[in-house]
């Protein structure tokens, strides 16, 4: 009898048009956990190295953890992996909503997807059932349409629905996928995975329940955890203002990406900051389920070009990436492009990061207007901004090249134009200047899926972090201040394991943004839920284990430790604002003091044999050795 | 004796359904929405939630100690009028009986 855990996933083959249900494995529910553990587990196991990303072999794995659909804070999340076409890497995203919760009470842990429909299918998901359901109907529908045609065809209003855009239907790497309209994962184009295997969406539908194995202790454990969050400085904060009003905290430290990261403070942020957008746009609060702090929001536009938009789940990336990051201060135009990236299916990070890279080209002419149809590129319009995005989505044009992430345009247009960039690994990073925040910037370098903020989500740089949690992590008290550099490779990677447990039992970064996201606070609810007797130690475990699985995928599909870098932007020019004027990124000296608590080679980036065996993960071992 | 009706503040209630998720546990053993004596019923795109009751529910306080925005309440009868002119609202109630999942876990 499975507590907390449905039991039970699904392999659907597209090709054959087959569904076939197996029971979960309680030794991959040990080792792993859920979620990103199981996702990353699985893509180890399916994906033969090399296979490009969108053959119809390759898989896509949707994963909940044990704690989806339950009383634990933050309950309604899951994750979606592949390997991804705009990295050849891998990547998990972790997405909210109601889509989760929905898919453990329809009886599943996970969903292997594989194959290529010959027409466009959706999945029906529901109580125990998989359906696959012919929708060349749904081709070139928009997110929100999805959901809509899906809910009246299925005469259900209370189904859930993960889709892609148009710009996934188009194989745009750019892309993720998004669920309930606007909660969006898989950076690095999962959208485009699915796009490739003609599967427009995967609905679900829940009525069933999750058996507790100690309510009590549960009911108990969920109440202390959400008192304690209570306390957190940041709950009243996100609770008022959801993540819009980080802004002050990027000007004043002059690490807010301006103008494609050529400048670190946007002159005009007070125009476009999270107080303009409460006080003019915001409509009411939105939560994912279950969560006991609701960031979300929804919001109409109501004067201007595109009168009456209406969107929801605004975050600190809506400003930053479609403000600042293009030059952009007009609000009602960050947030028309806000909802036509969701309803493309575009990535709200790479697409503006992309543009913004073609904009500093454009202005340093290394393309002209042959390249753009004869459309001017300057930062600042968000009519160009958001004629650009479309054009992505589409592919046309110069949208062929931004489909591809700035480093492939870089590679296509030359001319130095790899100055401008901004990614790791092929991935842009959000607009968070890494010179201002020194394990954001090896965060960055060393994520699992290029540069992700929320790999290793280093609040530790922010301050806060006290004396035994310090010494939980082997380091320095000096971790708090921002600009120092000491102690914050061994910080970056315990981060990055804390976060590659919570992204399985699935915890919210936001909820286990601070004390929460320590084992410690988490195994007493995991183990009231699950009765699996779970100890810290080997949740430590799991999370390291997770994180050195991903990376010996990554080894495996050809990348190497000298991919765990920076543009020389980053490395090479100063900022020359703000509290962190003159300050380049100390990469180095961190990465050395990263690869020495890792346990990983320097020189080969593989992890020691040593370690390998700690995390029971020798027999992945890539090296003949290993095979052996 | 004393009737205490539950009352639920528009705009607070967030739709999280944390509430739904303390009753099943508290009277079922299981987390499950159908399994729920609360029910949050919310638009589907707009999330915007009306808090109902069944028949069945015991007036625990299970749902009220979950929520994190104080959105729900139970209140006894002289404190209704000043709970409505705050702009709280009685929860409607649902002539129905929470139906067990048969489905969910294998």
């Amino acid at each position: 009898m499975w507590y907390g855990y449905a039991g039970r996933y699904a392999v659907v083959d597209l090709t054959k048009g087959e569904v076939s249900k197996f029971p979960l494995d309680e030794d991959i529910a040990r080792k792993f956990v859920g979620g990103r553990g199981f996702i990353v587990n699985w893509l180890y196991e399916w994906v033969k190295p090399g296979t490009d990303a969108l053959a119809p072999e390759m898989p896509i794995v949707f994963a909940v953890g044990p704690l989806t659909g339950t009383i634990a804070p933050s309950s309604g999340r899951w994750t979606v992996g592949c390997k991804s076409p705009q990295t050849g890497i891998i990547t998990v995203g972790i997405g909210g909503g109601q889509f989760g919760a929905h898919l453990k009470w329809a009886g599943f842990d996970a969903i292997i997807i594989t194959g290529r429909a010959q027409q466009p299918v959706y999945l029906m998901i529901e109580d125990g059932n998989i359906e696959i359901v012919s929708a060349p109907h749904l081709w070139g529908k928009d997110t929100t349409e999805v959901e809509a045609a899906i809910r009246a065809e299925q005469e259900n209003w209370d189904v859930h629905v993960a889709t892609i855009g148009v710009a996934g239907e188009n194989l745009v790497p750019t892309t993720t996928i998004l669920a309930d309209r606007a909660r969006s994962a898989g950076r690095g184009g999962a959208g485009a995975v699915m796009g490739s295997k003609n599967l427009k969406a995967v609905a679900v539908y829940g009525t069933g329940s999750v058996p507790i194995y100690d309510a009590a202790s549960a009911m108990e454990e969920a109440l202390r955890m959400t008192r304690q969050l209570m306390t957190e400085k940041h709950f009243s904060t996100y609770l008022e203002w959801g993540t819009t009003y980080f802004l002050d905290r990027y000007t004043k430290a002059g690490g807010l990406m301006t103008f494609n990261a050529q400048k670190g403070i946007f002159p005009d942020w007070r125009e476009m900051d999270g107080r303009v957008y409460k006080d003019r746009h915001w409509l009411g609060r939105l939560a994912c389920f279950g969560c006991p702090l609701p960031c979300s929001s929804y919001f109409q536009v109501e004067k201007g070009p595109r009168n009456g938009t209406f969107g929801e789940a605004t975050s600190a990336s809506t400003l930053k990436e479609l403000g600042a990051r293009v030059g952009v201060k007009d609000l009602r135009y960050i947030l028309d492009c806000h909802v036509e990236v969701d309803r493309l299916g575009l990535d709200l990070i790479s697409a503006p990061a992309t543009v913004a890279f073609a904009v500093e080209a454009f202005e340093k002419g290394i393309i002209g207007k042959t390249a753009t149809d004869g459309l001017p590129l300057e930062f600042g319009r968000g009519d160009v901004v958001l004629e650009l995005l479309r054009r992505t989505a589409h592919r046309e044009g110069i949208g062929e090249d931004l489909a591809h992430g700035s480093r492939a345009c870089a590679e296509r247009w030359g001319k130095g134009s790899h100055r401008l960039r901004s990614d790791s690994k092929g991935l842009e990073p959000p607009a968070t200047d890494p010179r201002a925040y020194p394990a954001w910037a090896l965060g960055y370098a060393t994520s699992s899926r290029g540069a992700c903020h929320m790999r290793a989500y280093s609040v530790f740089e922010f301050g806060g972090v006290a004396e035994d949690q310090a010494e939980r992590m082997q380091v320095p008290m000096s971790v708090n201040q921002r600009l120092e550099w000491r102690g914050k490779g061994r910080g970056v990677a315990f981060f990055e394991d804390l976060r590659s447990l919570g992204d399985s039992l699935i915890a919210c970064r936001f909820v286990a943004r601070n004390s929460l996201a320590f084992p410690e606070e988490q195994v007493g609810i995991l183990n009231a839920v699950t009765g699996l007797g779970f100890t810290v130690r080997e949740l430590d475990l799991v999370g390291e284990r997770i994180t050195n699985l991903e990376r010996l995928f990554n080894l495996r599909e050809g990348m190497g430790p000298e991919d765990d870098t920076l543009p020389e932007r980053y490395l090479k020019e100063p900022l020359t604002e703000g509290d962190s004027a003159g300050r380049v990124v100390p990469l180095e000296p961190m990465l050395e003091e990263y690869y020495a608590a890792r346990d990983w080679d320097r020189g080969t980036g593989e992890p020691s044999e040593g370690k390998l065996r700690e995390l029971n993960l020798i027999s992945h071992d890539n090296t003949e050795e290993g095979d052996a | 004796m004393e009737e205490r009706i539950l009352f639920f503040l528009p705009g607070q209630c967030s739709g999280c359904g944390i509430c739904e998720m303390a009753c099943s546990l508290r009277n079922f053993g299981r987390c499950s929405l159908e399994e729920s004596h609360i029910q949050v019923l919310r638009h589907p795109r707009l999330g915007t939630a009306v808090v109902a009751v069944d028949t069945g529910c015991e007036k625990c306080q299970q749902c009220v100690k979950a929520c994190t925005l104080e959105a729900i309440r139970f209140a006894a009868e002289p404190e209704w009028g000043t709970l409505l002119k705050e702009g709280w609202m009685a929860s409607p109630v649902l002539a129905r009986e929470p139906q067990q999942a048969e489905t969910g876990a294998a």
